[in-house]
């Protein structure tokens, strides 16, 4: 199996209760 | 409190948040109270790892299990970021 290939953690903030 | 992220450090997610797949988006996302975090992949597999329990040195050594090569300066900025956000919290010994 090949290994993932590794990229920078990010997040992009967006407005949830979603939840549910 | 502690106030700087280190390597020992125990990182967990806030009580509000919630680790949560998004159908749509094929993402996984933060859900808070008043925001919605899109995570890239590798954000997910790292905040996945975030239990209370490990330090970030021992989440940095588990990805490298699972991908090619893991930068953990960028798995610490990543988790300070969310820190700042109040998304993550963390403990030290």
């Amino acid at each position: 199996p090949q290994p993932d290939v590794w990229e920078a953690p990010e997040f992009e903030e967006i407005v949830t209760m979603f939840a549910r | 409190m502690s106030t700087a992220l280190r390597l020992s450090s125990h990182p967990g997610l806030s009580p509000h948040v919630r680790l949560a797949f998004d159908r749509v988006r094929e993402r996984h996302v933060l859900l808070g109270p008043e925001s919605v975090l899109v995570l890239n992949p590798t954000g997910a597999a790292v905040l996945k790892l975030c239990d209370g329990r490990r330090t970030v040195a021992e989440i940095v050594r588990e990805l490298g299990r699972q991908y090619d090569r893991v930068v953990g300066d960028e798995v610490r900025d990543f988790l300070a970021r969310l820190v700042a956000n109040r998304c993550v919290e963390f403990g030290d010994d």
